[in-house]
C-alpha cells in the first residue's frame, strides 16, 4: 500500500509538472513579425506612380510606393490595393505631397501612448492638408484614380506589421509581385519567409550536442569492454 | 533582440541549477559534471524551445524529462532509479525557478 501510494504520487509529480512553463522552455513577450511586399518590376514602368492605399478610411491612406518596390507598412486590417498611375496625371507637387503627407507605418511600443498620439496626431494634421482628403472611402479613392486613366495592378496585399508568439522564429515574410498593366494580381507571383538566424542555432546546437554525447557514450563503453 | 533578451538568458540558469543538483547527487568530478550537464541541456533546452509553440508542453516536459533520464543514466554510469530521481529533481527545481521568474515578470513590473 505505502509502496502504491508512493508510485501514484511520482506518477502524479510526472504528469503535473511539465505541463506548465518550466524554465526549460519558458516564453515572456511577443515578437515582431513584418509582412513586406514588394514590386520586382518597377522600374519598367518609368511613366507611372504606383500609389498604394487600404480598405479602411484615415487608418489606410494613400501612399506612394517607393522607388525600391517596397510597399508602406500599414495596420494589419488594411487590404491594400495598388494602383498605376501615370505621372503626367499629377503635378509635381501633388507627387511630393503624395510621398511627404503621411508618417511611415510606425511599431508602438508597448504602452507608448506618447508616441501613438503624435503618429495619430501627424496622420490627422497630413491627412487635413492633403488634396485627397475629400477621396476618403476606398471606393471614392478607386474612382479617383481611374478619373486619372489609373490601373488597378494590385489588390489584398498584406505589408505590416504583427505581433507572434516568442518562439515563433519567423522573422519576416517577403511577398514579391511582377505587375502588368493589364492585370490585377490577388496573389504575389514569390512568397518568401525569412527565418532567424537563431533558428538553425537551435537545430545544429542540440545536434552537435547529441553528436558529442554519443561519441563519450561509445569511448566509455570501449574503455569497459578493455578492461574485462 | 527578443529572443536574446527574453529566452537565452534561461540557458545559463538552467544548466548552473542542474550543475548544483548533479553535485549534489552525483558524485563525480566537478568538470565533468559540468561538462555533461551543459551538454545534456544544449540538447534538450533548444529542442525544448523550438517546438515548445507547435507541440503541447507537457509533452515537451515529458520528453525532456525522458531525454535527460537516458542521458544521465548512459553518462554518468548510474542506476536507473538514480537517473530518474536526478532527472525529476532537477526539473521540477528547475520548473519551480521557471514559475517563480514568471511570476515576477508578469505580475512584478
Amino acid at each position: 500500500m505505502k509502496r502504491g501510494g508512493r508510485g501514484l504520487a511520482l506518477i502524479l509529480i510526472m504528469i503535473v509538472f511539465p505541463s506548465v512553463n518550466a524554465l526549460d522552455y519558458m516564453s515572456t513577450s511577443y515578437n515582431d513579425l513584418f509582412t513586406e511586399s514588394y514590386i520586382t518590376n518597377i522600374n519598367d514602368f518609368p511613366d507611372y506612380i504606383f500609389v498604394s492605399f487600404g480598405q479602411g478610411g484615415i487608418g489606410c491612406p494613400i501612399r506612394v510606393v517607393g522607388d525600391a518596390g517596397k510597399v508602406s507598412l500599414y495596420g494589419s486590417l488594411c487590404e491594400i490595393t495598388v494602383y498605376a498611375v501615370p505621372k503626367s496625371s499629377f503635378s509635381a507637387s501633388q507627387i511630393n505631397e503624395l510621398k511627404s503627407y503621411f508618417p511611415e507605418y510606425r511599431k508602438i511600443e508597448g504602452w507608448d501612448f506618447e508616441g501613438l498620439r503624435d503618429f495619430v496626431d501627424k496622420m490627422k494634421s497630413g491627412y487635413n492638408n492633403s488634396f485627397v482628403k475629400e477621396y476618403e472611402s476606398p471606393k471614392q479613392r478607386e474612382e479617383y484614380f481611374e478619373s486619372l486613366s489609373g490601373k488597378k495592378v494590385i489588390e489584398n496585399l498584406e505589408s505590416h506589421h504583427t505581433l507572434i508568439q516568442p518562439m515563433d522564429f519567423t522573422l519576416k515574410e517577403k511577398r514579391e509581385y511582377a505587375v502588368d498593366l493589364n492585370q490585377v494580381k490577388e496573389v504575389p507571383d514569390k512568397e518568401r519567409t525569412i527565418m532567424h538566424a537563431l533558428f538553425y542555432a537551435y537545430i545544429f546546437v542540440p545536434i552537435i550536442a547529441l553528436g558529442a554525447m554519443i561519441l563519450i557514450i561509445i569511448k566509455k563503453k570501449k574503455i569497459k569492454r578493455k578492461k574485462k | 533582440m527578443n529572443f536574446l533578451a527574453y529566452t537565452l538568458w534561461s540557458l545559463p540558469i538552467t544548466i548552473g541549477i542542474e550543475f548544483l543538483i548533479y553535485m549534489g547527487l552525483i558524485k563525480q568530478r566537478k568538470l565533468k559534471l559540468l561538462l555533461y550537464c551543459s551538454l545534456i541541456n544544449l540538447f534538450t533546452w533548444p529542442l525544448a524551445n523550438l517546438f515548445v509553440e507547435t507541440i503541447s508542453s507537457f509533452l515537451i516536459g515529458s520528453l525532456v524529462f525522458v531525454c535527460e533520464t537516458i542521458l544521465i543514466f548512459y553518462l554518468f554510469d548510474i542506476k536507473l532509479k538514480k537517473s530518474l530521481l536526478i532527472s525529476l529533481v532537477a526539473n521540477l527545481i528547475t520548473f519551480i525557478v521557471g514559475s517563480i521568474i514568471l511570476f515576477f515578470f508578469y505580475y512584478g513590473s
